[in-house]
């Protein structure tokens, strides 16, 4: 069993991932109205659900959640869902690793041809979700611990940085007084959507102290969420950030990194940004395939060979069917149904949990 | 490549002359890089003249170096926004690159070779770099700061003018745009007021005429607060300015300096300041410019912003503005 | 007649007393055997005793004194430097080894600035005195153990019951009796053949020869192996940390030590990164630097006709075979050696044009920091991983090198060293 803080971690690689590559262009698409109410509102619905999850998780110690939901559920309708976490999960990875190859071959190195860069991203996220699942949570903590760091130094930076207008600042958080509206919500949601990790990682993470671990993500995601939302404002000015697409990274490569041998911070970014992000898409995937496993499809070798290579050409071959515009409309399409689909898993958690007590 | 220059094309049905500077490493360690081409294209589009540009180089262009992007006066008088939005999009220029407006045009300017420098090009940079508390006219102005200044109305841009005075360069002019196109060119006195409203004032000299003598005054360091109240439903601008007094320098027989002199000296600055910053703060409304950024501020200061930018628009010809200046002398 | 097999040995000998009321036989090799003793005590003991039966009891009296009934059992007694005595129609062994080591002597290959400095020994007996001396708790556990299917090396397994991890203790034991080797000498051998993988690059075992390495891992609750004939003894579980801490750390004021540890990181991704790094701004993205830096560097590649992972790769395998050269070489030759291998092969590689001066730093920078990785074994593994890493930066530059990376990371987090992750923060 390991400690909760691997749980931190899973949230924090969602949230960092999806705020800076995901949902930017969504959310300040609606800066004069209602996103910065919405994402506040969201963080609080999170924070309920969380509440709620870890409330009802807690009786299922080191069971997974084909164990938990075993008494509960009916087998074929455990595999349903099973297999729409899987999908929504396996895309989720899929969209972004192809828009992430898309920013580091437009940044880096647009010597470098697309295919083969999205071919080493794809064999290198592939083989590494098919560790075991404390492996590949060690290895999310020495990523998320060698990434927190920079987005100190960058926060630091902006804080000192002279250039930035205080007033624009001001300007956007004058906008707060909006009703939040449900696109926007969803978006926040997904932000801080991590949790869902829980079903996947309850057999070995020790299960936490609700009030304990609600207290740390509701500051820390406000605090995080706040940076986020005003670092590309204070660059650009409420007006400056509505036509980029890659508004982050044109951020840091606006942030001067005096005193190092390094002059532009948008290396070290991106860099960073790489592993957090590959990191992101390994946990995707590692989701589906444990989710496979519950569903009992993923045992023995030629099945699990069967699998990965089926993942690989699939990957390849949906690569080949989406450009920019697709992969955009497919996230909005996700973001929506990942908020309702959280919460009927919540509630199904929920009830397996009152089912259970009552039985004993 | 260090540098890029945009300027007016002189051919006609041309729109761009582009001019890269490139600076050449050579086997030498000891005489690296302050030798450079300059290499000029007309073109329609400043990419279409960066592509033929690449074809007039036998090495591979790298833009992650640029520091310094110069346009022309030519360009500038007509539409500068379109080139910085360029210039913004394309991922591998930084953002942090400096501004500057080349007088009489980018290509003279360019050519500028200094007797000493690191890395050609990189004696624009420095000047740049430090400019905010080496100069007392010029505050620099990066990419990124451009293009927000062009898309966020109630704030204009600026641009630090270089030219030439006999064979060296001079920057003590700063230029206003009116989002898109060069407006105004600042005398330099002008500059120094507007670069002590903006980014403060570090270590400038004041020339003081009392019944004592005349005195020159260094001023270490000077910043200005601002605030926008509205009184009988007109906005006023209410400045504070606070700057602090160093050394001395008599001239011309003045009188030996005492605390009485000190006082008097402060009162004459404060004068002369504050009818310095009205004036200045008069034409830039009469030109319907605003560097400052008194509109973003009015708007930042609302929650409701369903007509702001129209009632602003409607107040600022009407603007009036109170100065206070503080005026004092370190203890020495 | 006995020990046909032993019989045909120069140095077996059997000898043959009588006394007015009995005789006994003597049985053993004068070669590991110390003569002296056994005149001392079993022949002069034997002209002075009168009864058979009372000899008998006096032989049994000793520590090590037993019967024997087998005859293969007593040939490996014979082997293992006991004598046999044959008395009364019974075998008697009794110990009179005297196997050949090396006094206690100081380590060698793990030096330390302050912190004891002998070594542990060849002699197993003589390295628990050393460990039993620093460790005194009733709760370590000595257990023998043996591998090698021809020659039967005995090994010592040391851990402290209280503390030990079983699950751990269970899987090692059930590894070394797994071991199917003619003949096992080192520490080394015995982690290889313990790990049975043959891609596997990190030691998932420390190898330490110091006594106080020992017990401190002792008092963590780590297993310990020591094996007859080698200095070296084998610690597990072991993660990718421990191979970073010398024994110098724990002499040093807290802050001091951290520092220590901090800089051997730092050397460690010097070590890795740097060449591969260098390959990745040459040749990809040269953007990374500051533009002095860059143009000194293109500058000084100037006159370079090969693309930079050729030139890089040449000057690392010069390294290697230097360091390979000086190691091999005797003491008197090898500073003469490294003298003319470094600074006039690099002198006169950057003067021809070959190489550029900035690859030489970035060449002499690397090796200097593989040697700071205080624990040999590890040193060799992340001289081998930079390879990899230089192709994987060849063909992708930057990207390669931070997937590089990150694949090397995912690696170590999957390895288990004795079901205990090997690389796991805290």
């Amino acid at each position: 069993m390991l400690r909760v803080r691997y749980y931190y971690y899973l949230l924090y690689l969602n949230f960092v991932v999806c705020i800076i590559e995901f949902t930017p262009k969504l959310i300040y698409s609606r800066r004069y109205t209602s996103s910065l109410s919405s994402s506040l509102i969201s963080l609080i619905a999170t924070c309920l659900l969380i509440m709620l999850l870890e409330k009802h998780m807690k009786p299922f110690p080191g069971q997974s959640i084909a164990q938990i939901m075993n008494g509960t559920l009916t087998h074929f309708f455990q595999k349903s869902l099973f297999f729409c976490c899987l999908v929504l999960s396996y895309g989720a990875g899929l969209i972004f690793l192809i828009s992430y190859t898309q920013i580091i071959h437009r940044f880096i190195c647009p010597d470098i041809s697309f295919g083969l860069l999205f071919g080493v991203f794809l064999f290198f996220t592939v083989f590494v979700s098919l560790l075991d699942p404390k492996s590949t949570l060690f290895m999310l903590e020495i990523i998320v611990l060698f990434q927190i760091p920079v987005i100190v130094i960058m926060i630091l930076l902006f804080l000192l940085d002279a250039n930035i207008q205080v007033d624009f600042l001001v300007e956007a958080s004058s906008y707060l007084l909006h009703w939040p509206s449900y696109q926007m919500i969803a978006a926040g949601a997904f932000l801080f959507s991590g949790y869902m990790n829980r079903l996947v990682f309850n057999e070995h993470l020790e299960s936490s102290k609700p009030m304990k671990l609600l207290t740390i993500v509701f500051t820390v995601g406000l605090l995080l969420l706040l940076a986020y939302y005003f670092i590309p404002i204070g660059y650009f000015g409420l007006a400056g950030i509505g036509n980029d697409n890659d508004i982050w990274f044109t951020t840091t490569n606006s942030i001067r990194l005096p005193h190092f041998f390094i002059e532009r911070f948008l290396v070290i970014f991106l860099i960073m940004q790489l592993g957090v992000s590959l990191m992101f898409v390994i946990i995707c995937w590692h989701t589906s395939l444990q989710f496979l496993k519950q569903a009992n499809l993923f045992n023995g070798g030629k099945l699990k060979w069967f699998w990965v290579s089926f993942l690989l050409v699939m990957s390849f071959v949906l690569w080949l069917y989406m450009n920019d515009s697709t992969v955009r409309n497919s996230l909005s399409w996700l973001l929506n149904i990942k908020l309702l689909f959280d919460i009927v898993l919540v509630f199904t958690i929920v009830r397996c949990a009152r089912k259970r007590k009552a039985v004993v | 490549m260090t540098s890029i220059g945009v300027d007016a094309s002189e051919v006609k049905n041309k729109k761009y002359a582009v001019v890269i500077k490139i600076s050449m490493s050579k086997g030498d360690v000891k005489v690296i890089g302050s030798d450079f081409i300059l290499l000029k294209v007309n073109c329609n589009s400043i990419s279409d003249g960066l592509d033929q540009l690449r074809a007039m180089s036998d090495k591979k262009l790298e833009y992650g170096h640029v520091k310094i992007l110069l346009f022309g006066e030519g360009v500038a008088k007509k539409d500068i926004a379109m080139a910085i939005d360029y210039f913004m999009r394309r991922p591998d220029i930084q953002k942090i690159a400096y501004l500057g407006i080349g007088k009489p045009n980018a290509y003279q300017l360019l050519k500028f070779k200094p007797k000493e420098e690191a890395v050609a090009g990189s004696y624009f940079f420095y000047t740049f770099q430090q400019s905010l508390k080496h100069s007392p006219y010029v505050y620099a102005v990066t990419l990124y700061d451009a293009s927000r200044r062009i898309m966020t109305p109630g704030l204009d841009l600026t641009i630090p003018v270089m030219a030439f005075q006999g064979k060296d360069l001079q920057i003590n002019q700063i230029a206003l745009f009116d989002k898109k196109q060069l407006e105004v060119e600042l005398s330099s006195e002008e500059s120094k007021i507007l670069k002590m409203l903006t980014s403060g004032l570090y270590n400038d000299t004041l020339s003081l005429k009392t019944s004592n003598g005349v005195y020159s005054v260094t001023t270490e360091k000077g910043k200005a607060n601002y605030k926008i109240t509205l009184s009988q439903g007109k906005p006023i601008v209410i400045f504070s300015i606070k700057l602090k007094g160093g050394l001395i320098e008599r001239l011309d027989d003045a009188e030996v300096i005492t605390e009485d002199i000190k006082n008097s000296l402060a009162k004459i600055a404060e004068q002369q300041i504050q009818k310095k910053v009205y004036e200045l703060l008069i034409k830039l409304r009469e030109e319907n410019l605003d560097p400052i950024g008194f509109g973003l501020r009015y708007r930042s200061r609302h929650f409701d912003h369903s007509n702001d930018t129209e009632s602003w628009s409607a107040f600022y010809p009407e603007l009036d503005f109170k100065i206070q200046v503080k005026y004092k002398f370190k203890e020495n | 007649m006995w020990f046909e097999g032993l019989n045909k040995n120069e140095d077996f000998l059997k000898r043959e007393f009588n006394n007015r009321n009995f005789s006994i036989l003597l049985y053993y090799l004068s070669t590991v055997c110390k003569e002296d003793d056994i005149f001392d005590k079993l022949i002069s003991p034997f002209y002075h005793t009168e009864l058979s039966d009372d000899y008998l009891k006096y032989l049994l009296s000793f520590p090590n004194g037993l019967k024997v009934t087998q005859e293969s059992e007593a040939a490996e007694q014979i082997l293992d430097g006991n004598v046999m005595i044959y008395i009364n129609g019974l075998l008697i062994s009794v110990g009179m080894k005297d196997f050949k080591s090396r006094a206690i002597m100081e380590s060698t290959e793990e030096n330390v600035l302050q912190g004891p400095k002998d070594g542990l020994s060849e002699n197993i007996n003589v390295s628990i005195n050393l460990i039993r001396s620093r460790y005194k708790r009733e709760s370590l556990r000595t257990e023998s153990h043996s591998a090698g299917s021809k020659s039967k090396i005995k090994l010592m397994l040391i851990y402290d019951a209280q503390i030990a991890d079983k699950p751990a203790l269970h899987e090692l034991k059930e590894k070394l009796s797994n071991i199917q080797v003619d003949l096992i000498q080192s520490a080394g051998q015995l982690q290889k053949n313990i790990i049975r993988s043959t891609f596997n690059i990190f030691p998932l075992f420390m190898t330490t020869e110091r006594p106080d390495r020992v017990v401190k891992n002792l008092s963590e609750g780590k297993i310990v192996v020591l094996i007859e004939g080698s200095s070296w003894a084998l610690i597990g579980p072991a993660t990718f940390f421990d191979f970073f801490e010398s024994m110098d750390d724990p002499v040093q004021m807290p802050l001091i030590g951290q520092f220590l540890v901090f800089i051997r990181y730092v050397a460690l991704l010097i070590t890795l990164v740097l060449p591969a790094l260098y390959i990745a701004i040459i040749s990809y993205s040269p953007d990374l630097l500051k533009i002095q830096f860059a143009l000194l560097v293109a500058g000084s590649r100037m006159s370079v006709p090969f693309p930079s992972y050729v030139e890089i790769m040449f000057m690392l395998i010069m390294t290697e075979f230097l360091i390979e050269a000086s190691i091999r070489l005797p003491k008197t030759v090898s500073s003469t050696a490294t003298t003319v291998g470094g600074l006039i092969l690099g002198q006169a590689a950057t003067e021809a044009g070959l190489v550029a001066e900035v690859m030489i730093i970035v060449i002499s920078a690397v090796a200097i920091s593989n040697f700071v990785i205080p624990v040999n074994s590890m040193h060799q593994a992340i001289r081998v991983i930079r390879y990899p890493l230089i192709i994987m930066a060849s063909l992708l530059g930057t990207i390669g090198v931070v997937i590089g990376l990150l694949a090397l990371i995912a690696y170590l987090c999957n390895l288990r060293s004795l079901g205990r992750p090997y690389m796991k923060l805290l």
